[in-house]
């Protein structure tokens, strides 16, 4: 198990480091010069070729890789080039408002959707099964910036219940959570009616059944826990939909988050802060697969990794 | 209000007022350049100054012969904010009584003081120090922090004495003496504004911001700046510059504390100590900055207590917020979402002119728009009422000259009225034959309706018998870099200025064909001669006749499709006046306040 984890967190070098590649290649081959942007319409020619040497622009790219890789080795992520504020204090705070909202949004979806899940699963083909089902269909084809807009209309200009834009209280948190939840909320609940009501067919749920055990007890301690598997592989893949989807969430409610911030970083070409962002999203990826993976064993006793 | 009503009033008393504290206000010819800058809708637009080549000798000396008769300033100082001639003072008053922006009427009557006010913006800050970053709104945000010595007074076109009581310009153009007003006038962190501090705050402009889009303003224009006396110092120009006052009056040049710029160096903006009303509370970072009233300002009321700044990306959460009264303010509100605030009870719409122009560059380099006829005929075939009506939905105007009203020195042309006949007996005299191919390249979210006016303009080429396409780029960077391939025949570009110069002798100067913004490669050595006269003169009226002769040339030549002259959308809470969009897109909420 040990050697196993140290071999997967060893992996995730080589994962990072192409990725970093990536980023760095369809950066600098995208059209568009942050020069020319930072200078303006009207600077001249001189003046823009000025703040590419500022930036280090001018070197050839294999230059500029190794540069910023020898940076990245001492834990330097450069600088933004429109603020000149260090990258990781421009990521900081905005990556923190984003995993707010996304735990929040995870927190609401595992648990609402699982009750869904499990209420569905009991009660196969009933009118309550039929009507979540229909519900997380709904859940799963609604766009979030569309929920997003209709939730403000309603609860924030009609209602006045909730605020529609920005950070701050508890109150701030109720509708981009439910936005960002919905999509998750709905996968969790369909995953785990599904898987549940595959467990509760076999044979040794009949078995727990005959000993005399009460159903919840069944349920829980036994059907549930091996229902968990695929439930967990696809809270850990939504971790990854959850920080994507956050984009669209983050610009309807205003929320000062990474991924809005990351979508304006691109259009300025603000290089920096992208390739960090980036990074930074995709470490998060996939640690939090990992982690998913190594819960699994957990979980269930008979997966053994070697 | 009506928003002409309130402009004739403060302009009225702005006049007065002039006269009043500035006993010897001269007026010269007005050769301020602001700003030229294409961007839009997203709030983008760089304030950064274009023409830094075309200096103009004009203000420097006829302000020395000025002397000042009240006759003379009379006239001047009363620019009217749709045209006429719009006038920088060049000599400031040599009263000790800089104006309280009341008493220039920058303020209306009946604003009380105290409350907070919430503004949301859809761009985040870029940066709290002037010398950094010069796009519309975070200088919107700033010009709360800090003050120029010379404050423009942008919807009036009129510079005011400020921090500087007055100013005097040498024979050759190329002295600017500034001298500080009487007061004290403290920093936010307690230090005294004195000429080194003035000094300083140049210096840093010139060596450490050389290279940012501030310094660009500056650097090949001013060379030095030395202390005269405690009272006065001495601006040094590398050569003759008009434009240079107006520059004077941008944010990019507002005086910076001393002692901060030794405390925090780099970290200026993180701090941003100026001398303005309101001081720098808090900043989070895409979130919201909060400031708060400055007790010991140095000029006059201040309204609020506390202003918030909330950044607000999406469009419909802006409105939303002026709606439900969690913001008192939305910037940049596009035209589909205006008409749902004007039906608010607790808001309603700002309009502003600005000097936005929208239009279509033509590739004269080839068939068919190489032929003045087929230029013409497009100019005919658009419907360009339609495009105001239906895509602005009425928030803007057909244009009528190569610059926008608002500019100086416009002059109005005759209208190329909505024709198909016409345009397409033009087409066959150009020998345009029907079913020609044409590209149509457009941005996406840029300019307000940029796309959807592309398409329609799509349409009505084929009207005409073209065969068009429209290719779209969504991201703007990758389309200022196609931009100077211009592999198309039309592509819609927005510009702004309300300077005659930079708004004629950019885009359409034979010095930059095929380069931006010119990339159509307009040429037309007769406008190019004229334009450069008109830079030369020192005469008002032969400015204004070289001005007008070369527009004329041009809209004869219809080197593009002029589009509209879009008006800026701001939502306003009706508990709150005098918040506008000044004729460079900033947004302006320093003067205002919550109605008494």
């Amino acid at each position: 198990m040990l050697a196993y984890t140290l071999r997967r967190i060893v992996m995730l070098v080589p994962i990072l480091f192409g990725v970093s590649v990536l980023v760095f290649m369809m950066l600098h081959l995208t059209p568009g010069d942050p020069a020319r942007l930072i200078a303006g319409p009207t600077a001249t020619p001189e003046q823009v070729d000025e703040i590419r040497t500022m930036l280090g622009l001018d070197q050839p790219l294999y230059q500029q890789y190794y540069d910023y890789m020898v940076r990245l080795a001492h834990g330097d992520l450069g600088h933004s080039v429109i603020t000149h504020d260090a990258v990781t204090s421009e990521l900081a705070p905005r990556f923190i408002a984003t995993v707010q909202l996304s735990g929040a949004a995870m927190l609401v979806a595992v648990v609402v959707g699982m009750t869904f899940g499990i209420i569905s699963a009991t009660r196969q083909y009933s009118i309550v099964d039929n009507i979540l089902s229909v519900l997380a269909l709904l859940g799963l084809s609604t766009p979030a910036y569309w929920l997003g807009l209709m939730l403000i209309l309603l609860f924030s200009l009609h209602f006045g219940w909730f605020p529609a834009a920005g950070s701050g209280g508890l109150s701030h948190f109720v509708l981009p959570t439910l936005t960002l939840s919905m999509f998750a909320m709905a996968t969790v609940a369909r995953m785990t009616r599904g898987s549940l009501l595959d467990v509760l067919n076999q044979d040794y749920v009949q078995a727990a059944r005959a000993k005399g055990l009460s159903e919840s007890f069944v349920l829980i301690r036994h059907a549930l826990k091996n229902a968990l598997i695929p439930v967990m592989t696809v809270v850990g893949l939504q971790v990854g939909q959850l920080l994507s989807g956050a984009v669209l969430t983050e610009t309807v409610f205003s929320w000062p988050g990474i991924g809005r911030f990351l979508v304006d970083s691109i259009e300025a070409r603000d290089f920096p802060i992208v390739q960090g962002g980036v990074l930074l999203t995709a470490a998060v990826f996939v640690i939090v697969n990992l982690i998913v993976d190594l819960l699994y064993g957990i979980v269930d006793p008979r997966i053994r990794y070697s | 209000m009506d928003p002409n009503t309130y402009l004739r009033q403060a302009h009225t008393i702005s006049r007065r007022t002039l006269l009043r504290i500035g006993g010897s206000l001269a007026l010269a010819t007005p050769a301020a350049a602001l700003l030229a800058a294409c961007g839009g809708s997203s709030n983008k637009t760089a304030t950064s100054a274009g023409a830094s080549t075309s200096a103009s000798q004009s203000t420097a000396a006829s302000t020395q012969s000025s002397s000042a008769s009240p006759s003379a300033s009379s006239g001047a100082p009363g620019a009217s904010p749709t045209g006429g001639t719009p006038s920088a003072s060049s000599s400031g008053s040599s009263s000790a009584n800089v104006a309280s922006p009341k008493d220039v009427g920058m303020v209306p009557e009946g604003v009380k003081p105290g409350g907070t006010l919430t503004v949301a913006i859809g761009t985040d800050v870029s940066s709290f120090e002037p010398q950094q970053t010069t796009e519309t709104s975070s200088t919107g945000v700033r010009i709360n922090l800090y003050d120029p010595l010379v404050w423009i007074e942008n919807q009036k076109w009129v510079v005011v004495p400020w921090l500087a009581s007055k100013w005097d310009i040498s024979e050759d153009g190329k002295t600017y003496t500034f001298t500080l007003i009487d007061k004290e006038v403290k920093f936010h962190d307690g230090t005294t504004l004195t000429t080194d501090a003035v000094k300083k705050t140049f210096d840093r402009l010139l060596t450490e911001n050389k290279a940012t889009a501030a310094g660009i303003n500056f650097v090949g224009v001013l060379n030095t700046v030395d202390v005269v006396d405690d009272k006065n110092v001495k601006f040094t120009l590398a050569t003759p510059f008009a434009p240079f006052l107006t520059r004077m009056c941008y944010n990019s040049a507002a005086i910076m504390s001393p002692d901060a710029i030794d405390k925090y160096g780099k970290n200026y903006g993180d701090h941003a100590i100026g001398t303005g009303p309101y001081k720098f509370v808090e900043y989070r970072k895409g979130d919201h900055a909060t400031f708060e009233k400055n007790p010991d300002y140095w000029n006059g009321d201040v309204y609020y207590d506390k202003m918030i700044y909330k950044i607000v990306p999406e469009d419909a959460s802006r409105s939303t917020l002026v709606q439900t009264g969690e913001a008192q303010v939305a910037d940049r509100i596009p035209p589909v979402l205006a008409k749902a605030l004007e039906g608010n009870n607790e808001a309603g719409i700002k309009i502003d002119k600005t000097s936005r122009y929208v239009f279509m560059l033509l590739n004269t380099t080839r068939a068919p728009f190489s032929d003045v006829k087929a230029r013409q005929a497009a100019n005919y075939g658009v419907n360009k009422k339609s495009l105001v009506d239906n895509i602005l939905k009425g928030y803007g105007e057909v244009p009528d000259a190569p610059i926008p009203s608002v500019a100086q020195y416009y002059k109005q042309q005759e209208q190329y009225t909505y024709d198909v006949d016409k345009a397409k007996s033009l087409l066959q005299e150009a020998g345009v034959k029907p079913g020609t191919p044409l590209t149509i390249w457009t941005p996406q979210g840029r300019y307000v309706g940029d796309k959807d006016i592309a398409t329609a303009v799509q349409g009505m080429m084929k009207d005409l018998g073209f065969d068009p396409q429209v290719q779209v780029f969504g991201d703007f960077p990758t389309y200022l870099n196609q931009l100077d391939k211009f592999d198309c025949d039309m592509a819609i570009l927005g510009w702004v200025s309300p300077d005659p110069d930079v708004g004629l002798n950019n885009v359409y100067a034979g010095k930059l064909a095929g380069k931006f913004p010119n990339e159509g490669s307009y040429k037309n050595p007769k406008v190019d001669e004229l334009l450069q006269k008109a830079v030369e003169s020192t005469s008002d009226a032969e400015r204004t006749d070289l001005y007008g002769q070369a527009q004329t040339l041009i809209w004869q030549d219809a080197p593009v499709v002029w589009l509209d002259w879009q008006q800026n959308l701001t939502g306003l809470s009706k508990k709150v006046v005098n918040v506008y969009d000044d004729l460079q897109e900033v947004l302006v909420v320093r003067f205002s306040g919550y109605k008494a």
